[in-house]
């Protein structure tokens, strides 16, 4: 919200300049976000003496002055009773803009020629209103110097952010109670001049379909009304807080609602159908042409201000231009009312409209106040159109809200704050907040002030103590604290032991967004219809990502146009798989290499090839971390890997995850080149290898034999290796492939195997005669399932 | 020769021929010469049946003394050889010890994984137990719980990401539905700390990122005050930043806290004295912080009569933009080898 220095200064004296009242606003919770210097503008408005007074040949109200303004002479027409010879004022030359928007020309007045113009003060856009007629200057002012520094006019605008639940500050008047409270400062409320009332004008009836939507709606009529530019101070207001000047009774709303915070509104009572008021839901297709020049649909779920036919304002939100005033209009009707907040909201945010007004009924508007701002906007009104009369006040009020009382308990305060306070300093802070507080057992009742609509509980109080107190003068303190049972997430263990041994393995860390293209996603071969944002900020950001290979593949592309050589990336993250109801939530590993391994180039040998082998590797590294985990051969290859260059990741014997070369389409989509890219993902969250009982060690030494065999190619390594440990050689240990062979010596078809077995006993050595056995035994298994034959 | 004139000669020159050996060759070809089945010595013990019964007493162990002193003479000169000829060997290896190791391919963490496993380490350290929720969230847990109910305007202050098609789940736009998730699964009292993505619905650039991270804090228990806040607070931040850092609460709103706080940090870049960073403050903004709204605790079924509580959340981001002058957020999410490789 944008304040002016000036305005707020006219309603609660400031001993501060606007640095000190921007530190003490942080304080009480106010931030200011900018401070930017502002004023009205007064360029060629210059300090000038009147040498002469004479009447004007031709008129009795005017007088031909000489002025002066210290180089040259001038001749001006005054219409000012007061002006006298040897006055100093302010002078606007030729060529100055007032604030209002007037031009200052030569023109003929009457006959006499006038060069310029003895301002007054609404002229200068300093006062509300001149009745004495020109501003006459101090008799040390400065001839010709100009009159914005010899007053002192420069304004300061300071934008404070209010938070939601402080609607009450929202205006001038509101920051300026703030402030005279929580700094003790006198107040000085606008004090209402009523004004003009005519018996004879006519009152338009006003009724409410249901007292929550609207509990309360005050409507004055007025009639004679001249529209026109508002005067310079309150046009030079409105424009300093942001608010561009329309008319003098647009402006009027603007400026009660600047000052007091008050949304009001004002329609052409003439071209309102009865004329009569009615505050009701929309029916069903019905339509406003707003303001704003759209036309908008509404329903039953959007409140309308309607004249005895149609809806005539969209409540609290928007007027329509139908009942809106123009240049021609005589007679209005002047709307103040109350909305219910969550309707307001509700209704700005589905047709996307946000006002000033509704920005402010979506927080609260508080009903008592609304007679106040009726009474201040009706004031202004009469005094911008000096031959207007005002009808009387139509206040539409069924329930008035009920006072409402908060108890305190002063050990609850003083608990909740870690702070013991004097009854005395307590109840000091608790009158600043409101008038009405009574003592009771063990503590106080307060009041709650009208405008002061977030106070609803004890918390809300204790808030305003210690805001008032000061959150400086709360201790520090080291509670002691009820321990509770240390953590033992496994969630965060399973993501540190996988980040470590990734790192350990040449991978770094990414982070992605969740949010991938729809496009990427096709680029991926991807098929599957992913779980879609309703509504995304971008093209690039619709999908929440099925598989963490996009976000991955997108780095890679990025570091390869970066010329890197080697990437190797890895991502633990959420995945999201829509389901047959709900959309499913994963934690999943990811990583992708590209480039040599494990180095480029180095002086003792030439650049390695990370494979197909040197990735299962990896990923088996990682599953040792988990319980019955394992890699193995893959079926359903996902549409993004080679779909025989590639692997499933087993949990329980279940497919929880591939690892592979990224599809040769794929790469290619990516703009990726033809270098192979390897890739693997697995769903985590699945139970860690624990601590197990330690395997004896056996104290005997181990004997190795190497054993090769031709075998055909149609069988697996897998069942290769399951036959050898499942043959029944209780001592052998382990069971290694130290070499395979194809091609010369080796028939078509078939291939070489070399095994290095170890043997080994808990109880003993074993002897050469034994180990021979065991060989033979293991070969003979070799024989009988595979047709193996050994190679000697 | 007799056998008195032939012990006499060897006594005399038998230990100085072991000490005077070159090489390996030349002690095996002595200790051959000596006690081999052939050698002096053991012809000299074999005759030693011929003597008459006195010599054999008085000279017997003369030559078995000898015969011992001789083999471990031997022994230790064929190690004093072995290793001087090795001393050899290494004393021809010529190497370059400046020359480029071998690389082996190291990984490195994000700067964000960094912060968050510290900020983690911290909280732990001081009681706080790790909790967590999900990403898709309803909008109870995300905000009606967190006294945010439907039209209330502070939902303007998170923009949010709905998902299509269901209406019913929104993604989070803070870490404080894991709040509710901890106190609706367990009874009071409970210091609980989550750290994890968040999303909202903004324009990305240089200092807003669609998607950051946050960690943040709960605790709950019988009489909780400001003061706890504040001292726990401090230790947090003392941790984190050093303990020379400044520190000021201020008063702010959210509708999960009251009285709320916002904290700030003095800037950690000019100390204080104002520069581009902290727009000439002096004071960096760091944490959201509060006493736990009566209304929070009432949607979770705790008594608000009965238990008090603080919260408190940091965004990961910043944090990590400060500490390592990162100045732009969107690096985070780029990727960058060339980034990324800075923090190993």
């Amino acid at each position: 919200m944008k304040v002016s220095l000036n305005w707020l200064k006219e309603l609660v004296e400031l001993p501060y300049c606007p640095e000190e009242l921007s530190q003490k606003l942080l304080f009480l919770g106010f931030e200011v976000s900018q401070m930017e210097k502002a004023g009205p503008s007064l360029d060629k408005v210059v300090v000038g003496h009147v040498l002469e007074v004479r009447k004007h040949p031709n008129a009795d109200r005017l007088s031909l002055c000489r002025v002066s303004d210290g180089s040259r002479e001038y001749s001006v027409v005054c219409g000012a009773p007061n002006v006298q010879s040897g006055q100093k004022i302010p002078l606007a030359l030729l060529g100055a803009v007032l604030p209002g928007g007037k031009v200052i020309e030569k023109v003929k007045i009457r006959g006499e020629e006038s060069s310029g113009m003895i301002c007054s003060g609404s002229e200068l856009g300093i006062e509300e209103s001149s009745p004495d007629g020109i501003y006459v200057l101090s008799s040390e002012a400065p001839l010709g110097k100009p009159v914005q520094e010899v007053l002192g006019l420069e304004d300061t605008v300071l934008d404070v952010e209010v938070t939601p639940n402080r609607p009450d500050c929202l205006s001038h008047f509101g920051l300026a109670r703030e402030i005279s409270t929580a700094l003790s400062l006198p107040l000085r409320p606008p004090v209402v001049q009523e004004g003009r009332e005519g018996g004879s004008v006519l009152s338009v009836p006003v009724s409410i379909e249901n007292p929550q939507d609207c509990p309360r709606y005050i409507g004055r009529s007025f009639e004679g009304v001249r529209v026109a530019p508002s005067p310079g101070w309150m046009a030079q207001r409105l424009s300093a807080c942001g608010i561009r000047p329309i008319n003098n009774l647009v402006d009027v709303t603007n400026y009660v609602l600047l000052e007091l915070g008050h949304p009001l509104h004002v329609f052409d009572r003439d071209r309102l159908a009865g004329p009569a008021i009615e505050v009701r839901r929309a029916r069903k297709g019905e339509s406003l042409k707003a303001l704003d020049g759209r036309e908008y649909g509404l329903d039953p779920d959007c409140l309308v201000v309607a004249d005895s036919g149609r809806p005539a304002a969209l409540a609290g939100v928007i007027g329509g231009s139908e009942s809106s005033v123009s240049e021609k209009t005589q007679n209005v009707f002047l709307e103040c009312a109350s909305f219910h907040p969550g309707l307001i909201r509700r209704t700005a945010k589905r047709l996307k409209i946000r006002t000033e007004s509704s920005y402010r009924f979506e927080r609260g508007v508080p009903s008592p106040a609304l007679s106040w701002a009726a009474r201040r906007a009706s004031e202004l009104i009469l005094k911008c159109s000096p031959k207007a009369v005002a009808g009387g006040f139509r206040d539409a009020y069924p329930k008035p809200a009920p006072p409402k009382w908060i108890e305190i308990s002063s050990q609850r305060l003083d608990s909740a704050l870690g702070v013991s306070l004097e009854k005395e300093s307590c109840e000091k802070y608790l009158k600043g907040i409101s008038a009405g507080l009574e003592s009771s057992e063990g503590g106080w009742r307060l009041l709650v002030p009208d405008h002061r609509l977030d106070l609803a509980e004890e918390a809300d109080v204790v808030e305003e103590v210690a805001r008032h107190l000061g959150y400086d003068n709360i201790p520090e303190e080291f509670s002691s604290v009820t321990l509770t049972e240390p953590e033992t997430s496994e969630e965060l263990k399973e993501r540190r032991l996988l980040r470590e041994r990734l790192s350990a393995l040449g991978f770094s860390e990414a982070y992605h967004y969740d949010f991938v293209s729809s496009e990427e996603l096709s680029k991926s071969g991807f098929v599957e219809e992913p779980a879609l944002l309703e509504n995304p900020t971008s093209l690039d950001l619709t999908c929440l990502r099925p598989t963490l290979v996009v976000g991955l593949l997108r780095s890679l592309f990025h570091n390869l146009s970066r010329q890197a050589e080697r990437i190797a990336l890895f991502e633990l993250g959420t995945v999201y798989v829509p389901g047959p109801k709900e959309i499913e939530e994963y934690s999943s590993a990811a990583g992708i290499w590209r480039g040599p391994w494990p180095l480029s180039s180095h002086w003792q040998s030439s650049s390695g090839k990370f494979d197909f082998y040197r990735l299962k590797g990896a990923v088996e590294s990682l599953l040792s971390l988990y319980k019955e985990s394992s890699a193995d051969a893959a079926q359903n290859v996902p549409p993004y890997l080679h779909s025989k260059v590639c692997g499933a990741v087993l949990f329980s014997s279940k497919a929880a995850g591939f690892f592979g070369q990224v599809h040769p389409w794929v790469c290619r989509q990516w703009g990726l080149g033809a270098e192979p890219v390897w890739f693997f993902e697995f769903r985590t969250g699945n139970p860690l290898r624990s601590q197990k009982v330690l395997e004896r060690i056996s104290s005997y030494p181990f004997s190795q034999r190497d054993l090769s065999f031709v075998v055909s190619k149609e069988f697996s390594w897998k069942e290769v290796e399951e036959a050898v440990r499942g043959s029944g050689v209780k001592d052998l240990q382990e069971v290694e492939l130290i070499d395979l062979f194809t091609g010369k010596g080796i028939s078509k078809g078939t291939q070489s195997l070399t095994l290095r077995l170890t043997f080994s006993s808990l109880e003993r050595t074993l002897k050469e005669e034994e180990v021979r056995a065991c060989v033979e035994r293991v070969l003979e298994a070799l024989k009988s399932r595979f047709n193996a034959r050994q190679r000697t | 020769m007799q056998w008195q004139k032939r012990w006499q000669q060897l006594q005399g020159t038998a230990l100085p021929a072991v000490a005077s050996a070159k090489t390996p060759s030349q002690l095996e070809s002595l200790r051959v010469r000596l006690l081999g089945r052939k050698g002096t010595l053991t012809g000299l013990l074999k005759s030693l049946k011929d003597l008459p019964l006195e010599e054999r007493r008085s000279l017997g162990p003369l030559v078995h003394s000898l015969k011992e002193s001789l083999e471990s003479s031997i022994q230790s000169k064929s190690s004093e050889l072995a290793r001087s000829s090795l001393e050899k060997e290494i004393e021809k290896t010529s190497l370059d010890s400046t020359l480029p190791g071998f690389p082996h391919p190291v990984g490195t963490l994000h700067p964000l994984t960094r912060t968050l496993d510290e900020m983690a380490s911290i909280l732990r350290g001081l009681g706080f137990v790790y909790a967590s929720g999900p990403m898709l969230e309803t909008d109870y847990h995300n905000f009606q719980a967190l006294n945010i109910p439907q039209d209330h305007p502070a939902r303007d202050m998170q923009d949010t990401f709905y998902v299509a098609r269901h209406p019913e789940i929104l993604l989070r736009t803070h870490t404080s539905p894991v709040q509710i998730r901890a106190m609706q699964a367990a009874k009071p009292p409970l210091r609980v700390f989550a750290a994890g993505r968040v999303f909202r619905h903004e324009a990305v650039d240089a200092s807003h990122s669609a998607v950051f991270h946050q960690v943040e804090g709960l605790y709950v228990d019988k009489k909780v005050s400001m003061a706890d806040l504040k001292g726990t607070l401090k230790s947090f931040i003392k941790a984190l930043f050093g303990p020379k850092v400044e520190m000021r609460f201020r008063p702010s709103y959210f509708p999960f806290t009251e009285p709320s706080a916002e904290v700030d940090v003095q800037c950690l870049l000019c100390k204080g004295a104002g520069c581009a960073v902290c727009k000439r403050s002096g004071w960096l903004e760091m944490l959201g912080a509060g006493l736990v709204q009566p209304n929070v605790f009432r949607s979770v079924g705790y008594d608000p009569k009965i238990w008090s509580g603080f919260a408190f959340g940091i965004g990961v981001e910043r944090i990590t933009m400060l500490r390592y002058g990162i100045d732009d957020i969107r690096l985070f999410y780029q990727n960058d080898l060339r980034f990324l490789r800075q923090f190993s």
